[in-house]
């Protein structure tokens, strides 16, 4: 199997369903998306929560924040099972029901005045699923806070620059949401000084990496989402979210960039090994039985291991509790929402799935392009002799060689085969820093959110007891 | 706390990551399934497009049910305490509101 194939049948898929699914029948047929109809941003609006957004901006915060560490971390985890099966899960969730969710669930709430997914199940399945709904999305969001903040910390433990550079993310973003809400200045122009400031904290943070343990980063982590959860959403939120959606951009541009460069390339990786693999994948802890028996059937467990890359739940939550609130126009919502769950589907099979494939097998990706695979891999610190497949490194370590050596690879091509090693120790770096950011845009967002189940879940009280609560 | 198993070293999230993944796709199911109404009565759709957004979601459904049940089955009773308190009660809460919904779901259906 060629990259040219998977490559080809992914943007296929991708074009047919935005173009032949997502405008002709949800927009056009079942939503009947109207552009004069006033939508909660602009009906609504207070400043704070509901506040219409350009929408390269909206597009931005959304695809930032529902972008977490799952289309890297589930994929990459689910490589056990070959290229294939999972490819197949990535693809035919995406256009079946993941943007099929995230549009329908935006709209339902934007009909709805703004409010959740969850009080929208009240008006068709009555009052007592809104709160079963809500309690059901806190406990959810509960776990996504515990596993991202996880996540994050054990990237940055991993790759200190990437630390460095999400640390001066917060202020710049913050400089940025000011020249443009309080200065006044045109969003381009902003984006093209806070661009600049951003590249040379880049070049920065490579040279001054911040080690801390991660216990410390738990804590750090814990108490910035919590502050950025209670800040008005343009302070922090949406310009932090839409410079995060270039980072993004760049990450996804290079991935397919990468596919165009070696198409003629064939996949290391075989598409598929054994239907039942170890418990391991779905948590088991190593060592323990279940992680020593083959009881992780592709069908069903599946969606325990690859969450946001092909759907995700929590894109529901999004949509219609930030987004929702501040989409400025009926037709940016197709974009905006079915769009964004798409470029996501392609972080996972373009950006994941397939640069995991091509490097499967190390010394067979030397002989296949003449590249010094192996000695990049061993100044990136990886022993070769111990480790011969992708598929022996942990799930975060398969994301960011796979993407790294794919890349170099790709890139060597064109400028000779004397900068690979750099360019994959620079690709690498590129890798971990995408997938920080990817993840503490989500935990801020999922911090938010619980934060809007909580009050929203306690409504009857306020009805109750409103004198009580201070406005 | 990373915890320590055979000789290397496993972050929280890489035992969490099941847990998360399944309630967040289970929600998934649940919210489509609540948008599938929402098409179905609020906008008056009806015939094949319907079923295009239904029979995707009942899929999703049973899916997710079942590999949680799986999970509770055969990994949860093998991690340690704290996981199985934090975790695994979230699980269980969640399979029981799980429930609940689906049957508030199809009695929606049967009343309109």
């Amino acid at each position: 199997m060629y990259v040219f194939i998977v490559f080809v049948i992914v943007l296929a898929a991708y074009f047919a369903a935005y173009y032949l699914y997502g405008k002709r029948v949800l927009e056009q047929k079942v939503v009947k998306a109207d552009p004069n109809r006033l939508t909660p941003a602009v009906e609504k609006f207070d400043g704070i929560d509901y506040v219409p957004a350009n929408k390269y901006v909206l597009y931005g915060h959304h695809f930032a924040s529902i972008a977490g560490a799952g289309p890297i971390i589930g994929p990459a985890t689910a490589m056990v099972w070959g290229w294939g099966l999972p490819l197949l899960w990535v693809l035919f969730g995406n256009v079946f029901i993941g943007a099929v969710h995230d549009y329908l669930s935006m709209m339902a709430s934007v009909r709805h005045g703004g409010v959740s997914i969850m009080s929208v199940s009240e008006n068709v399945m009555g009052r007592k699923a809104r709160y079963i709904f809500l309690a059901y999305v806190w406990f959810a969001l509960v776990l996504v806070l515990a596993a991202f903040n996880s996540v994050a910390s054990s990237v940055f433990v991993g790759t200190p620059t990437a630390a460095t550079l999400s640390l001066i993310y917060m202020p710049l973003a913050l400089i940025f949401g000011l020249l443009v809400y309080r200065a006044g200045l045109r969003v381009s122009y902003a984006t093209v000084i806070t661009l600049i400031l951003i590249v040379l904290a880049a070049a920065y943070s490579l040279s001054y990496p911040t080690y801390l343990t991660y216990e410390a980063w738990v804590v750090i982590l814990t108490i910035y989402s919590f502050i950025a959860a209670a800040l008005p959403v343009w302070y922090l939120l949406q310009p932090r979210d839409y410079l995060n959606a270039y980072l993004l951009w760049a990450f996804v541009g290079i991935a397919v960039v990468t596919s165009v460069l070696t198409l003629d390339l064939a996949l290391q990786g075989p598409i598929m090994t054994k239907f039942a693999v170890s418990g391991a994948v779905i948590g088991a802890l190593p060592g323990t039985t279940p992680a020593k028996m083959d009881i992780a059937y592709f069908w069903p467990v599946i969606p325990l291991v690859i969450a946001c890359g092909a759907l995700s739940g929590f894109h529901s939550v999004v949509a219609s509790g930030t987004t929702s609130k501040q989409l400025a126009n009926e037709l940016d919502a197709l974009f905006v929402g079915f769009g964004a769950m798409l470029a996501e589907g392609a972080v996972a099979s373009l950006a994941v799935i397939l640069p995991i494939a091509v490097a499967w097998n190390f010394a067979g990706l030397e002989t296949a392009t003449g590249f010094p695979v192996l000695n990049a891999l061993t100044k990136a610190g990886i022993n070769t002799t111990a480790i011969k497949e992708i598929i022996k490194l942990p799930a975060a370590d398969r994301f960011t060689n796979g993407y790294g050596l794919a890349a170099a690879t790709a890139f060597s091509r064109v400028l000779g085969p004397s900068p690979f090693i750099d360019l994959f120790l620079g690709f690498k770096t590129f890798a971990a820093w995408a997938l920080s950011a990817f993840v503490l845009t989500t935990l801020d967002t999922a911090n938010r959110l619980a934060r809007f189940a909580w009050k929203e879940m306690f409504d009857w009280l306020e009805k109750r007891i409103g004198q009580l609560i201070k406005r | 706390m990373p915890e320590t198993g055979a000789k290397l070293t496993v972050y929280a999230y890489s035992i969490l990551w099941a847990s998360f993944s399944g309630t967040n796709q289970l929600l998934a199911a649940l919210a489509l399934l609540t948008a599938a109404l929402w098409v179905y009565f609020v906008l008056g759709i009806r015939g094949k497009i319907a079923w295009l957004i239904l029979v995707p979601a009942l899929f999703l459904w049973l899916t997710v049910t079942s590999a949680l049940v799986l999970w509770l089955v055969f990994i949860m009773p093998y991690l340690p305490l704290l996981y199985q308190l934090g975790a695994g009660t979230i699980i269980i809460i969640s399979l029981i509101l799980d429930f609940m919904l689906i049957g508030l779901f199809i009695s929606a259906f049967r009343r309109k």
